[in-house]
Order: structure tokens, then C-alpha cells, then sequence
């Protein structure tokens, strides 16, 4: 990220809380909202965030963090571009998620938790994406992929690949 | 069966108010607002109608709610499905949303409401956004808002997306991360109906036990008492997942056997058939098809219904790595602020992991018993009274399992 997009993104996340807080209040009520859309903007949220949010709902920052920290949706650390969610809840483990994570680690070459070097993919395990009759799953960003298999799991890996 | 729950998710384009009203939506709102607020909670009483998890009844709840003079008082759909297995009211929330509206909007009318959040879960973002849509629609033509249809009653419904937390859908967890805190369970009583979102009143039902309430609403308490099971009226979506060759959610009426839903619904076992959770990952296994799926007959064989999530097992699956794997997912998600459930769950790992190695001492079978007792009376919530539920039923199933990797006396 150039400072130049990192100022015009700074600029996206604030308007974006300072329209949810005209919204919906400046009670602690509008606590999670506002994470969740600079989640949503930035792909995590930084320190700046986390600050700015303090002085904004008169919270320490202590206790913003031990909110974020109770979400696995949200992230203090960026991202990759495609964040890769594959699920091993028992449904999906009982339909082989265990080989499906390791096909994953082998064709991008990440242990789950982390950002592949291009910062493209970031592999996660997670628990049930709601979605158990079509186990094995994952979901890239918003979208589910069910009935996975090996040789299915390569073609989404290298249509992801092939797009910037 | 007649489906009550499920009879819209195939139309097409239902999530448009045009279509769902023409086909008769928003018929049970419009004959509410002629009746008196006390009159449709008798019908919803009379109907007999419970929560679909905790089986407490919805009129009880209501009329609590109710009853309570504190202001303002708040309905709250719980659409946090997290339950492993569990995949039933993302169909409803996307395929049928303003019957779920409607339902709202009505419990709103009697209980006294004029604000109602849906608590959706934060992995179901397309779900979040039909739902935004259709609130949108209904406030649009005169359904939602201020004097809906003229009635002079005014209603909100806002979406309140969850962050992926699964301690989060047990409702006092659920309200504190509505309240932007942590979402961990609070120690009940009070209840919700007395002290809920805010610190005031609040009706908190799932979604599975709203879409019930037009249907009530339009036929009546007596005619809804009449279906399915008389314990349980109604009808009960079961999420078949695992081994099994047609997963999905069957709508069926309570007391259906295991057997009846694995081989007549789900077309039978993959493979050769292990064990069964009949309620989640919380509830305890079952080998026996001829169990009934009902609170009741399942708390006889030391299991539970939970929300309806029925996964299947087959002769592959390693019950002492399925044991870890359950344990592994509480440890994740328990919120850390009992004792007995962080440290309790941790312990039941190590013990587990030992079987895994083929290192456990004979006494260890008795260990976890005593554990999972202890947590079952001291935990705060469901989240560690439950944890140890699918460990403890696997001894009591397959006991040489267990036995089969205690370590070898003889080389002391």
C-alpha cells in the first residue's frame, strides 16, 4: 500500500463510521456495526481504527480490543486478497475436510492462519459455514463452494490465481 | 406431511413482496391488527406452540414480556445459527423472509414492541442482505414503519449482523453483543422477558419458532394443537448431515424416528452405520434407529434434540478423533469466563489426547465421567454443562474403543 492508498482508504473507513454512527447512535450499541464495516473496508482493522473508535464511543482501547477478539470474523492483521475458509466442522470432517486442507497447503504452500507471500490468499480453518448438505465446504470472501473435491478445489485455486 | 415451515423455500422469487403477498403474505398481519393484542396471545397459547431449541413455551414468553411495565421492549429474532451441522434458517431467512417479517411484526402487536432486531450470523452476508432488502420492501408498502397499514401501531426491524461467535447464540450472549460488549452468557435469572436487550423486557425467539406464528395466526391456536405429535404440535426441520446419501432439511413432526429420517428421508447410511448425534455436537451419541426424535424420548437415552441437527457416522469415523474434535471446537468458543467450562474443557483434551496416543490409564474412563458430571452441574451455560456430552456417551457406546488404547500394564 502507497501512503497515497492508505489516506484515501483512511478517508472510505471514517465517512463509513461516521455515516453508521449518524445512523444508528453513538451508544456502544453501534460498537460492533462500526468494526464490522471498517472489517469490511479494509479487510482488518488497524490500530488508527481502533483509536479513533476510542475517542469516538469514550471507550480504552483495551476494551475495543476484547471486543474484536471475541470475533473470529474480525482481524487485526490484514489479509490476502481471497480469504479461504475451509470448514472442519464434524459434518465436513466426517466428509474428508482433513484431506482438502492439506491439498490446499500443498498447491499454495501456507500452513493454515497464514497469508501466502503475494498476499493473495490467507488460509483459515474455521467451524460450520452453515451449509452441511453440500460438505465438504469453504468460502472465499462471500461465496460457498460445496461438494468439494480435490481436483474441484484445484480449478477454483486456479481461477482465483489467474485474476489480479 | 403438509409442510407448515418449508412450504414457500421452492417458489420462486418469494424474497419479492409483490409475490409474497399475492400469494396471500401479510394476510396474518392485516387480521391481527383487527384483533386485541390478548386475543391473538390466547390463540398462540392455545396452539401450544414451543421454542424450537429449548422447547419453553412461546406463549409463556410472550405474556411475560408482555406483563412487565418497563419501556421500551424489545422482539429478537435469533438468526445465529452457529450449531455445527445446523443450516436450516439460512433457507428459511433466504428463501421465505417476509414470513419472518410478518411473524415480527405481529409478536411486536401483541407483546407490546415497537423495535425488533434479527441477530443474523456474520459467515451468512447474502442471507443479511435479502432480509435488508425485504425490510426495505415492507417498509415500503406500509407493512413496517410507523402506523403499519393505518392500524396506528408502528414497528421497526433492524439486522444486527453478527462477527462469528458461536457462544453468541445463547440469547444473554446474544443481547450483550447486541449491546456491543463480549458475548458471553450472563447468569439467568432475570430472564430476558425481564431484564433482555438493554436491561429491558425482551421476547427472544429463533427464527425456526417465529415462522410458526402467521400460520397460527390465520388458522388458529386449535387447528395449529392438532398437528403432528400432541406433545409437540407442529412440525420440527431436521438438518441431515454426515454419512448419509441425501443431506438436507426435512420438515417432519416430532417423534419421527432416526430410522425414518436416515433411511426414508436421507436414503440411508454411507457406508455401514457407527453412531449418530442426534442434537448437534452437544447432545450425546445414539446407535438405535428406533429412537423417536423428541425431548422427552431423547433425554431417556442421556442425549437431546438441541435444534434438530442429526449427523450421521459411519464405520470409518474414529469415535475417539471425533471425541477431540468436539472437545477442540468447545475450547475455541468457550467465552472463558467460567472457570469450570475454560479449565474443564482443557482437562477433558488432555485426557482424550492421551487415549489418541495409546498412553491412558485405566482410571482416566472414570475421569472423564467425573469431569463431565462436575461440568454439567457448575458450568454457567449449555456451552460447558454440554461439552463433554459426546465424549461421555462414546465411552458408554464403545467402551473397547477406549479400553483398546489404555496403556499396557504389564510393562511396569
Amino acid at each position: 500500500m502507497t501512503a497515497q492508498d492508505n489516506k484515501e482508504s483512511n478517508v472510505i473507513w471514517q465517512s463509513n463510521v461516521e455515516l453508521l454512527i449518524n445512523r444508528l447512535g453513538k451508544e456502544r450499541t453501534s460498537l460492533l456495526p462500526s468494526l464490522e464495516s471498517i472489517q469490511e473496508n479494509l479487510g482488518f482493522i488497524p490500530e488508527d481504527a481502533v483509536n479513533y473508535l476510542g475517542e469516538i464511543y469514550k471507550l480504552p482501547v483495551t476494551e475495543i480490543y476484547s471486543v474484536i477478539t471475541s470475533y473470529k470474523m474480525l482481524d487485526t492483521e490484514i489479509k490476502g486478497k481471497y480469504l479461504i475458509k475451509i470448514c472442519d466442522s464434524l459434518s465436513c470432517r466426517i466428509n474428508q475436510s482433513l484431506n482438502l486442507i492439506k491439498s490446499i497447503r500443498d498447491i499454495l504452500n501456507i500452513q493454515p492462519g497464514e497469508t501466502t507471500p503475494d498476499n493473495k490468499f490467507t488460509l483459515e480453518v474455521v467451524d460450520c459455514l452453515g451449509a452441511c448438505d453440500q460438505a465438504p465446504v469453504m468460502m472465499v470472501n462471500k461465496t460457498i463452494y460445496g461438494k468439494l473435491n480435490k481436483a474441484k478445489l484445484k480449478n477454483i485455486l486456479n481461477d482465483l490465481q489467474s485474476k489480479d | 406431511m403438509e409442510e407448515l415451515l418449508l412450504k414457500n423455500i421452492r417458489k420462486t422469487n418469494y424474497q419479492n413482496i409483490s409475490v409474497y403477498v399475492a400469494d396471500g403474505g401479510y394476510q396474518a398481519l392485516k387480521k391481527s391488527l383487527f384483533m386485541k393484542p390478548e386475543d391473538i396471545l390466547n390463540e398462540v397459547k392455545k396452539s401450544c406452540l414451543t421454542g424450537r431449541s429449548a422447547a419453553f413455551p412461546v406463549a409463556t414468553k410472550w405474556s411475560l414480556t408482555r406483563q412487565n411495565s418497563a419501556r421500551p421492549k424489545y422482539i429478537v429474532c435469533n438468526a445465529d445459527e452457529g450449531e455445527p451441522g445446523c443450516f436450516k434458517d439460512r433457507l428459511l431467512l433466504s428463501r421465505d423472509p417476509h414470513r419472518l417479517l410478518e411473524a415480527m411484526i405481529i409478536t411486536g402487536y401483541t407483546v407490546g414492541s415497537q423495535q425488533g432486531y434479527i441477530y443474523i450470523r456474520g459467515e451468512y452476508t447474502n442471507e443479511s442482505q435479502i432480509v435488508e432488502n425485504a425490510i426495505s420492501q415492507a417498509e415500503e408498502n406500509g407493512y413496517l414503519g410507523e402506523n403499519i397499514l393505518g392500524s396506528g401501531f408502528s414497528f421497526h426491524i433492524r439486522v444486527y449482523q453478527g462477527a462469528g461467535s458461536y457462544v453468541a447464540g445463547e440469547e444473554t450472549a446474544l443481547l450483550r453483543s447486541m449491546a456491543g460488549f463480549r458475548p458471553s452468557p450472563g447468569i439467568r435469572p432475570p430472564y430476558p422477558v425481564k431484564y433482555g436487550y438493554l436491561g429491558k423486557p425482551t421476547v427472544v425467539n429463533n427464527v425456526e419458532t417465529l415462522v410458526n406464528i402467521p400460520t397460527i395466526v390465520l388458522n388458529g391456536g386449535d387447528w395449529f394443537s392438532e398437528i403432528g405429535n400432541p406433545d409437540y404440535p407442529g412440525t420440527k426441520l431436521f438438518c441431515l448431515s454426515g454419512n448419509v446419501n441425501r443431506p438436507g432439511v426435512y420438515e417432519l413432526p416430532f417423534g419421527v424416528t432416526l430410522g425414518e429420517l436416515i433411511n426414508e428421508y436421507g436414503y440411508g447410511v454411507r457406508g455401514e452405520l457407527k453412531a449418530i448425534l442426534p442434537g448437534g455436537v452437544a447432545s450425546g451419541l445414539v446407535t438405535d434407529l428406533n429412537i423417536k426424535m423428541d425431548y422427552k424420548s431423547l433425554a431417556k437415552v442421556n442425549s437431546l434434540l438441541g435444534p434438530g441437527v442429526v449427523i450421521v457416522m459411519n464405520k470409518d469415523v474414529d469415535i475417539i478423533a471425533i471425541s477431540i474434535h468436539t472437545l477442540e471446537f468447545f475450547a475455541r468458543e468457550s467465552c472463558g469466563k467460567c472457570s469450570v467450562c475454560r479449565e474443564g474443557i482443557r482437562a477433558g483434551l488432555t485426557i482424550m489426547n492421551r487415549f489418541a496416543r495409546n498412553e491412558a490409564e485405566l482410571g482416566d474412563i472414570e475421569l472423564l465421567k467425573t469431569l463431565r458430571r462436575l461440568m454439567y452441574d457448575t458450568a454457567n451455560c449449555v456451552l460447558g454443562q454440554a461439552a463433554l456430552n459426546a465424549t461421555v456417551s462414546a465411552i458408554r457406546l464403545f467402551r473397547n474403543e477406549f479400553e483398546s488404547r489404555v496403556r499396557n500394564q504389564s510393562v511396569w
